[in-house]
């Protein structure tokens, strides 16, 4: 057996072992804010070790959600806590040891077991001979979805999306629960942070020229899903990450009073309610719960055509639905929940 | 030499995720922040994903959308697209860890409002008063 | 021919902006001094390498090709507007939060590390009074 030339290895590897001392320096830095931020570049190190590895939907979301999302909710939350950690503690030297023997017993096993795993990058290994070549050959003829990642993600497996809007919408309503509270007179802010006076010159203009590209482009995303990488994911946070922009440029009531928190809510549970009302409706036509096909006959179309056209329509629910989510938990993460005054 | 070679640079990939695994799992264990905790909690799972994105690629395949040749018919030879079944778990997957790192930061200004602090010990300590 | 050399020129500038930005954040002594630098080398060099990329593409005269090197030419254009923009906003949190400017020790003449002249770090506020 010879490898050939076309893996290249020596990026993989400079690149696995820059996410490695990433994630180290994560771990052991003392400030807070620091360690946020090397979490975003280890965030993006690894989407780009995905698009190395052709998985650029997965590299896509990763960039929009882990890089951007993630590091702002974490900047966020970052002036509610106190900043820096305290140094180690004697009593913490007796679990640091045994962990440490532990995890490197336990990674010597798994490391061994890695040999009866099969090569990397093999097209005969088990996971690519079963399932996945049908779905490659028949996803075109069924569905009339050249995007194999969105006709699977949306059509052949859509009860996991369905219950993964719902789990991000559970999840922006627990933040709700958690942190939302009325405005304290007596703030207790742990840092001095002065108030924006009025906006600035050079982040207003910038906003004006980016948030208006970001949100069609945010819309082209969602609906080119079938043809190129994107879909319902990775345009609804473009388009949530551009009402978080507009609150950074200027202040969260400024973005507030564009999308009120109400709305926010009404598109969380709008979203859902749009991705199971499609369900349910198919399943009233006769079909099965989200089988596309029954759609044929309302829109006059082929079945092939009610399948693409049904899979766009639960890409806009899951859009609404993540786009809310991401702005609410801005919302709620960064004022400490009485949204008065954001990062 | 040349056979251990050749077992690098098929294994190194998994070796590579459990290393992060174990780093991410030392970073819940031992860090005494809870902020560290939830880095930990992060590396942790993209850890598992790199793991199981990678065992989807195949050799000298491509972006898993379909190709079409001249006259509109789309070319189907599954070897030539990489797996698209790890994908679609993954992307499930960020966008749910994406919501439990929100979860988790709220869980912590809500401690810190609480309690005073995040480091555990002091936590445990203010627990007992 | 001569777009290969113009390509490799656009891209070895373009690194070599790179490591002098590098150096830059790691070797200058000030907040100011360090994120001016990040913004402005990082800006350039990200032109320069992308410009030799959209010339790369610009080889052969496709439909396709010209779609791309569009593309990159917007990327070029919003990093252009966007990064700058990130790095005013950066200096004026941290001229908001009173972080200190450095200036030589005034024991030696020798430019010393951060902590000895940090002492003589002054806050232009602070000197008028």
């Amino acid at each position: 057996m010879t490898w050939d030339a076309s893996l290249l290895w020596q990026f993989d590897i400079l690149v696995l072992l820059m996410m490695v001392i990433c994630a180290v320096t994560a771990l052991a830095l003392e400030g807070l804010l620091s360690s946020a931020i090397v979490t975003g570049v280890y965030s993006f190190l690894i989407c780009l070790m995905w698009t190395h590895m052709m998985a650029v939907d997965v590299a896509f979301t990763e960039a929009a959600v882990g890089a951007a999302i993630s590091t702002v909710i974490f900047l966020g939350t970052a002036q509610y806590i106190s900043r820096w950690i305290k140094k180690d503690r004697p009593g913490e030297q007796g679990i640091k040891q045994l962990t440490i023997v532990i995890a490197v017993i336990c990674a010597v096993m798994m490391l061994n077991a890695t040999r009866d795993l099969p090569d990397w990058a093999d097209p005969a290994s088990p996971a690519s001979k079963h399932l996945s070549p049908e779905y490659i050959e028949q996803a075109y003829h069924e569905t009339a979805t050249p995007n194999v990642v969105t006709a699977v993600l949306a059509d052949y497996r859509s009860y996991d999306t369905m219950f993964e809007a719902v789990v991000v919408f559970a999840a922006a309503l627990v933040v709700m629960v958690l942190l939302r509270r009325t405005s304290h007179k007596h703030r207790k802010v742990l840092h001095l942070r002065p108030k924006r006076e009025g906006r600035d010159t050079v982040l207003r203009g910038a906003a004006q020229s980016i948030i208006p590209v970001m949100q069609i482009f945010a819309l082209y995303v969602l609906c080119h899903g079938h043809y190129s990488p994107g879909g319902g994911f990775q345009g609804g946070v473009i388009f949530g990450a551009s009402f978080i922009l507009l609150a950074l440029c200027y202040n969260l009531k400024f973005s507030m009073n564009r999308f009120r928190e109400h709305a926010v809510l009404w598109c969380c549970a709008g979203g859902v309610l749009l991705y199971a009302g499609i369900g349910a409706a198919c399943l009233g036509l006769g079909w099965n719960f989200l089988g596309y096909a029954a759609l044929a006959d309302l829109l006059g179309v082929s079945e092939k055509m009610a399948r693409s056209h049904g899979i766009l329509a639960v890409e806009v629910g899951v859009g609404i639905t993540v786009m809310a989510v991401m702005v609410s938990l801005y919302y709620d993460l960064a004022s400490g929940g009485d949204l008065e005054d954001g990062l | 030499m040349d056979d251990l070679f050749y077992f690098i640079i098929s294994k190194y990939n998994y070796w590579a995720a459990i290393v992060l695994l174990f780093i991410g799992l030392f970073g819940i264990i031992v860090r005494n922040n809870l902020m560290k905790k939830i880095i930990g909690m992060v590396i942790f799972q993209t850890a598992i994903l790199l793991f199981i994105v990678s065992i989807g690629v195949k050799r000298g395949a491509t972006v898993p959308i379909l190709k079409f040749s001249l006259d509109k018919q789309p070319l189907l030879d599954a070897t030539a697209y990489a797996n698209p079944l790890p994908h679609v778990l993954i992307l499930t997957a960020i966008v749910v860890g994406v919501a439990v790192l929100g979860v988790a930061l709220a869980l912590l200004q809500k401690i810190q409002r609480v309690h005073g602090t995040i480091e555990e010990d002091e936590i445990l300590e203010d627990m007992r008063k | 021919m001569i777009l290969d050399i113009l390509v490799i020129l656009a891209m070895l500038t373009g690194l070599l902006f790179f490591v002098a930005t590098t150096v830059g954040i790691i070797r200058f002594p000030d907040f100011y001094s360090r994120v001016h630098a990040a913004g402005k080398g990082d800006t350039l060099s990200t032109t320069l390498f992308l410009g030799g990329a959209i010339l790369f593409l610009l080889r052969d005269f496709g439909t396709d090709t010209l779609l791309t090197a569009g593309k990159l030419l917007l990327i070029v254009f919003y990093i252009f507007i966007a990064s700058p923009t990130a790095t005013h906003a950066i200096i004026d949190a941290g001229y908001e939060f009173r972080v200190p400017y450095w200036t030589r020790s005034k024991k030696d003449n020798s430019t010393k590390g951060d902590e000895e002249s940090m002492d003589n770090g002054f806050y232009p506020e602070d000197l008028k009074g």
